[in-house]
């Protein structure tokens, strides 16, 4: 079996989304399962990389879509990849692969991460791939794209469950699902009203030691307002 | 004069009715409209580096079409997207600029609706009503659609909003009807 990823954070190899994909990667790989990286952004301003990733994306037998949330959906250029591999392979062009969707996202609700799970099932429907349905991970900005051990017992939650689709994807254990998160989990265990007085105490502090003065600037003004 | 900022992702040769009908539904109601038609504009991807929230609040390094964008969008009343639906959500060049829409908040946590959101900069926001082309009748898509607006409209913590659904074989009569009510509902 290989395994294509699609890395969907602008930030490409240097994003949480490449971190979750390096963190599967390492399991799988000694066990025989290649697991090729590609990024959204990098096939955005250069279309050779798309040429390439479509290439491995035929050959592939499941295709792993890693990304953030950018306002509650997937960012613009994995969108214009998803664009172009429907535009290239026609509607069914990928029949007979499957796909696994991880989301993730600052904020902790799950409902934040749902539109962007529903693109990727509604981009498998179309496409005519087998949903092996999604991981869904919320309070994910404090990794910035660190690896995931690194950061403790912060990602314990996160590495349990990637643990856990590892030892499904060697067993053959997933399988086509109509659910469309298996799992949701979230760093922050906190109430909204705690993190809110929380971060917002840790964004004047840190403001007031970069001498920045007015974070509610409104260098667009408030004319008609 | 209320006035209707258009970001259009659809491009007007595909179906010249559906940009027709809005504006002069638009015109009817006295309201002043500017579009973008952003397939021919020069908008770069967000490059999620957080200068606009913490660095230089409110600004975006990068210089080229949202500036005029932004703008426009703390100015206007209504902000009306119009895209193809892709896989249930907004077309890629229309995406961009929702991507793009981060200087609009400011750094600072609110809780909105019992979740975690941003501050708007800029109060109140517009009004939100999007318009969503798809090829051909797909639930699955219509609904993710619905939703998102919906998600959209809760992130900008915007009260009113509406989302349109259009297919590629509606009659202008229907057309005309559903772009109405979807005004009907943010005005
Ligand atoms: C432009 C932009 C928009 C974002 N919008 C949301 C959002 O709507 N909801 C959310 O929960 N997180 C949002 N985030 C936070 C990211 O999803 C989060 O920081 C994530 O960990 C980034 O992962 P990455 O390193 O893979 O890009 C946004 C981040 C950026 C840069």
């Amino acid at each position: 079996m290989n395994i294509v990823s699609l890395i969907g954070s602008n930030r490409g190899e240097k994003s949480t989304s490449a971190s979750m994909v390096n963190y599967l990667a390492q399991q799988l790989v000694p066990q025989g399962i290649p697991v090729s990286n590609h990024y959204a952004v990098r096939m955005y301003h250069q279309p050779h990389a798309q040429a390439v990733f479509l290439q491995e994306l035929q050959e592939s037998v499941l295709l792993i879509v890693s990304s953030p949330v950018y306002v509650d959906f997937l960012p613009a250029p994995l969108i214009h990849v998803l664009e172009g591999v429907r535009e290239r392979m026609g509607r069914n062009g990928l029949e007979g692969r499957k796909i696994l969707a991880i989301i993730h996202s600052g904020y902790p609700e799950p409902q934040q991460r749902r539109p962007s799970l529903e693109m990727c099932r509604c981009f498998a429907r179309e496409m005519g791939m087998e949903w092996w349905g999604g991981l869904s991970f919320g309070g994910t900005s404090p990794i910035s794209g660190q690896s995931l051990e690194a950061m403790g017992g912060m990602t314990k939650g996160i590495r349990s469950v990637l643990n856990q689709t590892v030892e499904k994807i060697v067993k053959g254990g997933l399988t086509g699902v109509e659910t469309l998160a298996l799992e949701d989990r979230s760093t922050i265990p906190l109430s909204p009203w705690l993190v809110k007085l929380m971060m917002n105490a840790m964004i004047r502090n840190n403001a007031k030691k970069s001498g920045i003065k007015d974070l509610k600037a409104r260098p667009y003004g408030v004319k008609g307002k | 004069m209320n006035q209707v900022l258009i970001l259009n992702a659809f491009p007007s040769e595909k179906n010249p009715q559906v940009e027709e009908i809005l504006k002069a539904e638009l015109k009817d109601k006295g309201w002043q409209c500017e579009m973008f038609a952003l397939g021919d504009m020069d908008i770069k991807p967000c490059r999620s580096c957080g200068n606009c929230a913490t660095k230089t609040p409110g600004l975006c390094l990068q210089k080229d079409g949202m500036e005029k964008i932004l703008a426009k969008w703390v100015q206007s009343q209504l902000v009306i997207l119009l895209s193809p639906i892709s896989f249930g959500g907004y077309h890629s060049d229309l995406k961009k600029v929702i991507d793009r829409l981060l200087p609009l908040n400011t750094p600072y946590f609110t809780v909105h609706r019992g979740e975690l959101h941003h501050e708007n900069r800029y109060n109140p926001m517009p009004s939100l009503m999007t318009i969503g082309i798809l090829r051909e009748e797909n639930t699955q898509e219509r609904e993710a659609f619905r939703y998102l607006t919906q998600r959209n409209a809760v992130n900008m913590l915007i009260d009113r909003y509406a989302a349109v659904i259009i297919t590629g074989n509606d009659e202008p009569d229907d057309v005309k009807n559903q772009i109405e009510r979807g005004l009907k509902e943010v005005v």
